[in-house]
């Protein structure tokens, strides 16, 4: 009977080498992707923190600009609401956010106005699934 | 003779793949280092951001509270925690610029993150108007 030794043939250790260099190229390439992604969820939040600070400065402008008008008793800046003595103005922050900020116009007393609501409002419109798909709506289906 | 040109062939092969090993792993290496320096850049970043928004947050209220507010230099070790001047990584340098309007103060307010060699990681501003006396609350 023949028997067969056992080691290393012409091949394997090129097989080994591949396997290898392709667990090693595999794992590089996991990793690329979860700093993409990582990435890019940080840039969209470093995004947002700039856009809101942007929208906040405009804010904050506008502000200066009603109280002067409030004072000389001039128009109001441009994209202001009035309703009874209260007065507002949005600013966007981003494509589905915007900054509200509503004020009270006082008649008289120490302060022209005072500020009610500084927030940040969401746009976006939830659009519900009124059908039920596949889900049991009671009752005895059997 | 036959056993001699295949146990030939088989370091010839295996130098082959050692030299085929070494190319893989110094792209590889290469690769992964890339990677590394991009991760620690988008982390500094993330961190340098949500600090000048927080502190700037926070300067924006002692506008308010204080109209002789004085710009300040503050310290963070590598963990983004405070630390002295000696033990500090970045730095973050706020500044305040008041502009006179005719109803109040309009504050400027500038952070600006530096690394340990003074290069700028990451700049934010933000306004603050004050109205004067009389003026809004």
């Amino acid at each position: 009977m023949k028997t067969r030794k056992f080691g290393f043939g012409t091949g394997t250790t090129s097989l080994i080498t591949l396997l290898v260099a392709l667990l090693l190229v595999m794992l590089v390439s996991l990793s690329m992707s979860a700093t993409k992604v990582q990435n890019n969820f940080t840039n969209r939040i470093t995004m947002q923190n700039e856009d809101y600070m942007l929208a906040d400065t405009v804010a904050q402008e506008t502000l200066a600009e009603i109280d002067l008008a409030l004072k000389n008793g001039t128009t109001l800046p441009e994209g202001c609401s009035v309703e009874g003595d209260a007065l507002s103005f949005q600013i966007p922050v981003n494509e589905h956010t915007y900054l509200q900020v509503t004020l009270q116009v006082l008649p008289s007393g120490n302060n022209r106005y005072v500020i009610t609501a500084y927030k940040t409002v969401s746009s976006f419109t939830w659009q519900p699934d009124e059908t039920t798909g596949n889900l049991w709506e009671g009752g005895n289906n059997a | 003779m036959k056993s001699r040109m295949r146990s030939m062939g088989f370091y010839i092969e295996l130098i082959l793949n050692v030299l085929f090993f070494t190319a893989i792993t110094a792209v590889v290496l290469s690769a992964f280092g890339k990677t590394y320096k991009a991760a620690t850049e988008t982390g500094e970043n993330n961190t340098a951001s949500n600090v000048c928004f927080a502190l700037l947050q926070e300067a924006k209220a002692d506008c308010v509270a204080d109209a002789n507010v004085e710009g300040t230099t503050l310290f963070y070790n590598e963990k983004w925690e405070p630390c002295t001047q000696q033990d500090a990584l970045y730095t973050v340098s706020l500044t305040y610029t008041p502009e006179e309007t005719e109803t109040g103060m309009l504050w400027r307010i500038s952070a600006i993150v530096e690394k340990e060699d003074e290069t700028t990681l990451y700049h934010m501003q933000a306004t603050q108007y004050v109205p004067s006396k009389g003026g809004g609350a």
